[in-house]
């Protein structure tokens, strides 16, 4: 059996979820399109994430990411998401 | 029934804010039970979806016409809007510190424990602020 890879996996999956945030925000057709293949946009979010969360831990097995250890890596990307979805939402009602 | 999901909610909700305490607590003695209880964790950050989405997608609605109408507007805009999408999240990070814990990581777990027990308490904190919003007119 393959090896998961928790941090290309956990990587992937946290950015996935702030572009797909961002886009659906963004783009009303993006987020009427999410909507219309799982019935509504966050489960339509839940399960794509979660999709390459499984998928990229099986297939894409890396030590590092543009140089950095992947450990890091995983940990600021989650980081980031988690900032980037509160920033985004703060600056869409602001502005 | 909405007050059945809500508690199932809490509850599990709870329950990743309590177990990881505990896993913490434990993970430098090696206890026996910290693989099977971050199993559970991973486990029950995914079944915690389920009433999650029943809120959001069923009982929420009325709430959030309530929310956007009245004073408060960015409870809905900002908070649940982070609420809902920081949930997605927190199975990933759950699995994530499972999966290190079960991989015999228990050293690198560490961090994925506290930032979950952090976000699932931020969540915790977020959804009473929702409430308060709902109310204030």
């Amino acid at each position: 059996m393959r090896k998961f890879n928790y941090y290309t996996s956990g990587t992937a999956s946290s950015l996935l979820l702030a572009i797909l945030v961002i886009l659906s925000e963004l783009s009303k057709p993006f987020k009427t399109f999410l909507a219309s293949i799982f019935t509504h946009h966050w489960i339509a979010k839940l399960v794509i994430v979660a999709v390459v969360f499984i998928l990229v831990g099986f297939y894409y097995d890396q030590k590092k990411l543009f140089g950095k250890n992947i450990e890091d890596v995983a940990w600021y990307s989650t980081l980031v998401s988690l900032a980037v979805i509160f920033l985004f939402y703060i600056i869409h009602f602001v502005a | 029934m909405r007050d059945l999901v809500l508690y199932l909610h809490i509850i599990l909700g709870l329950s990743l804010i309590v177990f990881p305490i505990i896993i913490l607590l434990n993970l430098n003695k090696k206890s026996t039970f910290i693989k099977p209880l971050s199993i559970l964790v991973a486990a029950i950050s995914w079944i915690m979806l389920y009433p999650a989405a029943k809120l959001y997608l069923v009982f929420y609605p009325a709430t959030k016409t309530l929310i956007k109408a009245g004073s408060q507007p960015w409870a809905h805009s900002i908070i649940m809007e982070t609420k809902e999408h920081w949930g997605i999240l927190l199975p990933i990070i759950a699995t994530m510190a499972a999966g290190l814990v079960y991989s015999d990581k228990l050293k690198e777990s560490k961090r994925w424990w506290i930032l979950l027990i952090i976000v699932a308490a931020l969540i915790g904190i977020m959804g009473r602020v929702i409430t308060l919003g709902g109310m204030a007119r």
